[in-house]
């Protein structure tokens, strides 16, 4: 605990310099702009940031790419709060209510109540990514092949359950479709090429920048130039720090929208948005003036933005732990710690504590610099939002091209992103989520390595991946999110538990 | 029984809104995971090697497209239950006589193909063929000309336009060439 605590120290105390700090504020107001502005997403933001970052010490670039990461989530909430256009996905709850707000000339209190929600939440996430990562870490020592086998799949899985919550099959299709993607190029044990069919360049795989270069930010270009743009509302910004009063009165909500955001944000490749939406549905379920939402509440308002920047530091957590991400743009900073020489996964708690502790340090400084940027150049920023997309987007496009191809100066690299980009807009128009896709190219060496790992270690026996602890609680997860939506299950669910409630009654009755 | 109402409501939900759509990527999905299970299985064995036989590594790929095999089937069979095969149904055609040229008369996807067209040819051919700074201004001046150009006015009457879209390319151009090939060092395509 206390050696926890002198770490973080360290940590803090190695970014105490005039560089570091500039660092920070620049990349937090940086990702706050990204944000703000439909169209340019916290993953492309970050994606495009490791570009930038790729020739700095591994510190200085994962402390950027943190600052972009709170600034960007939280920047979502104004475009979200005055156009009624969630900025970033993140951000769909906060415009339910923050935009009645803004109409009913209340702007200025929306984003500050905002403002102060994202960073009690980025407080809340940061905690329990400084009590959790060590836990996590130190319990996925004990995994086995079998369990990083069952783990990826319990991933995508779920991943693909919960970003479709309409169309699970479609979910689980774009994950698996991710782990096939995966399965291009050299593989990890025999180190055979697979499916490259003699294009030399595909024999070390799909990279992950481009791909989701493409896949966020080019997919995202073509579906902002769709429609024509709609024209900026001007709002009248007064005061824009929140009362304490305002604030305290809903403690309870932050504290649970808080937790929540965390969790959802740390169960893989489930994001942000999702930390915000059930965060928000919590608070309203909650709520004693649930009347309130959807018509300006400022409960509601704090529950998705605690929720999402919450979901930040959630996310963190099984990269840093397990090396599998919590959300898109984590799986991108997955990748730049990858870059960087940076090897999370369970070893890091014994192979690099310090590192842990200096992530820790890092959301603090960026959760300190988003509170103090949010609140301050309000009016001035809101300029930004007034720039028309067709004069925008050429100039995300030429990013896009330009961030695929800097990390490794291949041609190649900036193929793969286009057909990224128009497979991930093809996905959206078919309403497939891409996260569990992402997630997918990630975990496909995972589980190829492990399972062909645990036959070889069980003699081809499979009884031992129904038989271990670990594997059972994964594989009831697996089941229970496959079979959650199934008709079958849900009368079945609702005869047992009118069964238990018969007994329940009986018994009260007597 | 009253609990069943609302899931069998859901379920019907899923699936009915674009059955035409899923009952055809549905086929392509099939298609691509009997593709891949075929691949698997022609792979190498690696005998010579003497690995061991759960190690080859057409292995996981097969289990894969087998997985994709069965998500695809269910799919096909949903869109089956919502008459995807049927590719047009009376009510469309109805609706669409008169304006048969509809989806690619579409304002929408005119924009569309026109961004992933114009996207495409500056990214796979623009760039390597022109030199790259030269390439980025043309195509954000000729990206933000398209997209503003408006029809029913003089192109004498926007001039602003022109000069506005001529100087954002010229600062993209310069400012991307700059930054990356001097502070990032790397060498531009």
């Amino acid at each position: 605990m206390f050696e926890g605590l002198h770490m973080l120290g360290v940590g803090l105390a190695r970014f105490m310099n005039p560089a570091a700090l500039f660092n920070v504020l620049w990349a937090t107001q940086l990702g706050i702009i990204v944000g703000m502005l439909p169209g340019l997403t916290a993953t492309m933001g970050i994606a495009l940031l490791v570009t930038l970052t790729f020739r700095m010490p591994a510190d200085q670039a994962v402390l950027i790419l943190i600052c972009m990461y709170i600034g960007s989530i939280y920047g979502g909430s104004r475009s979200a709060i005055l156009l009624n256009i969630p900025g970033t996905p993140a951000s769909a709850a906060t415009a339910v209510d923050g935009h009645p707000l803004s109409r009913q000339g209340r702007a200025g209190e929306a984003i500050g109540i905002a403002t102060t929600g994202s960073f009690l939440g980025s407080v809340i996430g940061m905690i329990m990514l400084a009590l959790f990562t060590p836990i996590i870490g130190n319990f996925a020592l004990n995994f086995q092949s079998i369990e990083f086998f069952w783990l990826a799949i319990f991933g995508v899985v779920i991943s693909g359950t919960l970003t479709a919550p309409k169309d699970p099959l479609k979910g689980w299709i774009s994950g698996f479709l991710g782990l096939m993607i995966a399965m291009i190029g050299m593989e990890g044990i025999h180190a055979h090429v697979r499916f490259s069919y003699g294009v030399v360049e595909l024999s070390g795989g799909i990279r992950l920048i481009p791909a989701m270069v493409g896949a966020f930010g080019f997919s995202e270009v073509i579906m902002m130039m769709k429609h024509r743009s709609v024209e900026v509302i001007k709002s009248d910004i007064k005061r824009v720090i929140p009362k304490a009063k305002d604030v305290l009165k809903y403690w309870k909500t932050i504290i649970r929208s808080g937790l929540i955001g965390t969790f959802a944000g740390a169960i893989p490749g489930v994001g942000e948005d999702i930390g915000a939406w059930v965060s928000y549905d919590f608070a309203r379920r909650a709520s004693k003036e649930p009347e309130k939402y959807g018509h300006g509440s400022l409960e509601g308002l704090i529950a998705s933005e605690t929720g999402n920047n919450a979901a930040v530091g959630g996310a963190i957590i099984p990269v840093l732990s397990l090396a599998i991400p919590g959300s898109a743009p984590a799986a991108v900073l997955l990748a730049a710690m990858y870059i960087h020489g940076v090897r999370p996964g369970p070893l890091i708690m014994i192979e690099n504590p310090q590192f842990v502790y200096s992530v820790v340090g890092m959301f603090l400084l960026a959760t300190l610099a988003m509170y103090l940027l949010g609140l301050s150049m309000v009016r001035g920023l809101v300029k930004v939002l007034e720039v028309p997309r067709s004069k925008l987007m050429p100039v995300v496009f030429v990013l896009c091209v330009i961030g695929s191809y800097a990390v490794e100066s291949r041609h190649f690299d900036i193929i793969i992103m286009v057909v990224f980009g128009i497979l991930g807009y093809i996905m959206q128009e078919l309403e497939y989520p891409i996260a569990p896709m992402v997630l997918g190219i990630i975990l496909g060496e995972i589980l190829d390595k492990n399972l062909r790992r645990a036959l070889v270690v069980t003699d081809g026996d499979l009884v031992p991946f129904f038989t271990r602890p670990i594997s059972l609680v994964l594989i009831f997860f697996i089941l229970l999110s496959v079979f959650s939506r199934a008709h079958w299950f849900v009368v079945f669910k609702a005869r047992m538990w009118a069964k238990v409630r018969s007994i329940f009654v009986k018994k009260r009755v007597k | 029984m009253a609990y069943e109402k609302p899931s069998a409501k859901k379920k019907q939900v899923a699936g009915k809104r674009m059955p035409k759509a899923d009952f055809i990527t549905s086929i392509i999905l099939m298609a691509f995971s009997a593709f891949v299970i075929f691949e698997s299985l022609r792979m190498p064995r690696l005998e010579h090697r003497n690995i061991n036989p759960f190690s080859i590594p057409g292995l996981v790929p097969a289990v894969l497209g087998v997985i994709m095999g069965v998500l695809s089937i269910v799919l096909f069979i949903r869109s089956l239950r919502h008459r995807g095969y049927v590719l047009q149904t009376r009510k469309q055609a109805t609706d669409s006589e008169g304006t048969s040229t509809s989806w690619f008369m579409k304002p929408e996807t005119i924009r569309v193909l026109l961004t992933v067209g114009f996207c495409l040819l500056y990214a796979i051919i623009l760039i390597g063929w022109v030199w790259y700074p030269v390439a980025t201004f043309l195509f954000t001046f000729v990206f933000i000309v398209l997209f503003e150009y408006d029809r029913s006015k003089l192109a004498k009457q926007q001039v602003k336009m022109f000069v506005i879209a001529t100087v954002e390319a010229l600062l993209t151009a310069t400012a991307v060439s700059v930054v990356f090939r001097y502070l990032f060092l790397i060498r531009l395509p």
